[in-house]
């Protein structure tokens, strides 16, 4: 489920889901909350759950997450959730993303945290 | 016979002198205010802050074992004989009661101390050496190469930084491999931290590390002569007074002025070494202002952790303003990590927009004033002893030298083909965490607060260490110079103390 996620917010990017499997160990009763707002929102979409959807349909549901966020109405409790849920699977992922495999997809060899090794020579 | 030393603070200053003092035979014991941890313990450090100065002092100051020089750049550069001699050449500041030939040997030694990768040969601006560097540099990045060219073409050098990075197996440590993001949080001790040295120390049998003890008082008695510390570990409920022979105060610029003004006593009512008046007034940062040039072409920046290229062709001040030095900086621009993205398209323009932005590092000289200086605040800390409270207002002489950056950035953008350049506010100013100037050095004790070799004037047998004593902030990296100075000050404390017969 959560990693059908990342792999839509990666939007199509050569990148290893697996990879980002390590961003959703913060709060498991939250992801359970987002995978329940996802699945419900991706069935009235498309009649399916969000890891069976096509990424068409999971993009836009992750869209939908995204863009209601930025209401912010924080009396509205539906509304704080769905916020909580940027913060823990949207930001965290794509965070992630630009520190690596978004490195690489803009021309890097290798990202820091692999060894890279020096160039060589003096000029 | 050897001495008790009781050094303050376990940062790479104090390391160096407890090392120096260890192989000479004396027992050191050494104090540290904070933990093994890398964070400092809420409320132990913080500083009073007025004026223009910005960024949080507080935060700068890194109380853990190893002190700041466990997230240190590396970057480790010897100082030129002008920028001691800064009245005499350039007609600004003040000459230094030593100069750079009394330095160079000692400059050898650290450079070997902490394993500095290097050469001369691509700089021409570099001071004579007696000793080559320890260790082969660290090259220009490709994109350094490539922008190295285009400015040589009009009449502007980038040569290698000097860093106290392993390109080899040194001393125990590791060749780099370039892996981290920056030199800052080096993941394999490729480059120099100061816990491998303290480890040694303590390892062998003569040096005892005090983790989480605050040394709020020296204890100096009418002669001048220090017989003990006051001080409390992190736990402790009451003092407990130390004996020493010797203390070496290397607590970093702000908090060694600091003690010496906490440690006022009948006395000594102003402070220890402050019969001038001199104690804590001529603090100076190490001024930073960060621009950005914006080039046509990817460029890639980030792809090596240590830094590259320099220029150190603008080194030379006037009387209206300081010397630069140019830094072509390896990372990238870090605001792109401050932005909150919802798409993977976003992060790809953001990181597209990142690689073709070089920051370049102004590092300005200053000079002391009456609006930059350290005293104590009414505010106190946990066991009552007052905050140091640092008044720091930019000067004329720092705009006109703002400005003066400003012209170098629009030379080295044309030079090197970037069509946009985004210029620094004065505001905008960092101190790289290098406070200096607070116990200056000088011959008279009516004119500084140590004497040449840091010894406290007015006592016998206090020192202070660091950036504390310089004269002047200069233009380039002080870290080597404040080892170098420690490790001269180590070995008169070694000398003068064994022959008094402690």
């Amino acid at each position: 489920m959560l990693r059908a996620a990342a792999e839509a917010l990666l939007d199509g990017q050569a990148a290893d889901p697996a990879r980002y499997d390590q961003v959703f160990v913060a709060d498991p009763a939250l992801y359970q909350q987002f995978a329940r707002a996802a699945d419900r929102t991706s069935r009235s979409v498309s009649g399916q759950c969000f890891a069976d959807a096509t990424l068409a349909v999971r993009r836009e549901v992750l869209a939908h997450i995204a863009r209601t966020s930025q209401v912010r109405a924080w009396a509205l409790t539906g509304q704080r959730q769905r916020w909580r849920h940027e913060e823990a699977v949207v930001v965290p992922v794509l965070a992630r993303f630009a520190r690596t495999d978004g490195l690489v997809a803009v021309g890097y060899s290798q990202w820091p945290g692999a060894p890279r090794d020096l160039p060589q020579g003096v000029s | 016979m050897s001495a008790r030393v009781a050094v303050i603070g376990s940062g790479i200053t104090g390391t160096a002198v407890a090392t120096t003092l260890v192989a000479a035979g004396h027992q050191v014991e050494v104090f540290e205010r904070g933990s093994d941890d890398p964070e400092p313990p809420a409320g132990v450090a913080a500083v009073v802050q007025r004026g223009d100065f910005r960024p949080s002092l507080s935060s700068e100051l890194v109380t853990r074992v190893g002190g700041m020089a466990t997230r240190w750049r590396g970057i480790a550069l010897r100082w030129r004989p002008q920028d001691f001699r800064t009245r005499s050449c350039a007609g600004y500041g003040r000459d230094w009661p030593l100069a750079y030939d009394d330095l160079e040997p000692w400059y050898g030694r650290a450079e070997r101390l902490l394993g500095v990768a290097g050469t001369d040969a691509d700089n021409p601006f570099a001071p004579w050496r007696s000793t080559p560097y320890p260790l082969a540099p660290i090259p220009l990045s490709p994109d350094d190469r490539l922008l190295a060219a285009r400015l040589h073409r009009r009449g502007l050098l980038l040569s290698t930084t000097p860093q106290a990075v392993a390109t080899a197996a040194y001393d125990g440590r590791p060749a780099c491999q370039n892996i981290g993001p920056t030199c800052n949080a080096c993941p394999t001790g490729a480059r120099y931290s100061p816990v491998g040295h303290l480890d040694r120390a303590v390892a062998s049998g003569r040096c005892r590390l005090h983790r989480r003890t605050t040394v709020r008082r020296i204890l100096v008695d009418r002669r001048g002569r220090a017989r003990a510390l006051v001080c409390r570990g992190v736990d402790e409920r009451i003092d407990r007074e130390v004996g020493v022979d010797v203390v070496v105060c290397a607590a970093g610029a702000l908090e060694s002025a600091r003690l010496l003004l906490l440690s006022a006593d009948p006395a000594h009512p102003d402070g220890l070494g402050n019969h001038g008046g001199h104690l804590g007034r001529h603090l100076t940062f190490r001024h930073l202002w960060n621009g950005r040039l914006h080039y046509a072409q990817d460029l890639h920046p980030g792809a090596i952790g240590p830094m590259t290229g320099q220029s150190h062709q603008f080194l030379d001040g006037v009387r209206g303003h300081g010397g630069i030095k140019v830094e072509f900086s390896s990372h990238l621009d870090e605001r792109v990590w401050h932005a909150r993205w919802t798409s993977a398209e976003q992060v790809l323009a953001a990181l597209r927009g990142a690689v073709r932005c070089r920051l370049v590092g102004l590092h300005a000289e200053t000079v002391p004033g009456p609006g930059k200086h350290l005293r104590l605040s009414r505010r106190s800390d946990r066991f009552g002893d007052a905050f140091a409270c640092v008044t720091y207002r930019m000067s004329d002489f720092d705009c006109a030298t703002h400005e003066f950056g400003r012209t170098l950035l629009d030379r080295f953008a044309a030079a090197s083909e970037a069509p946009d350049v985004e210029y620094p506010q004065i505001g905008d100013v960092a101190s790289v965490s290098h406070h200096m100037g607070t116990c200056r050095m000088d011959r008279s004790a009516r004119q500084g607060v140590t004497d040449p070799i840091g010894l406290v004037h007015g006592t016998s047998n206090v020192y202070v260490v660091g950036g504390a004593v310089f004269v002047g902030p200069g233009p380039l990296n002080p870290t080597l110079t404040m080892v170098a100075l420690a490790l001269r000050t180590a070995a008169a404390v070694a000398r003068i103390h064994a022959a008094a017969g402690l």
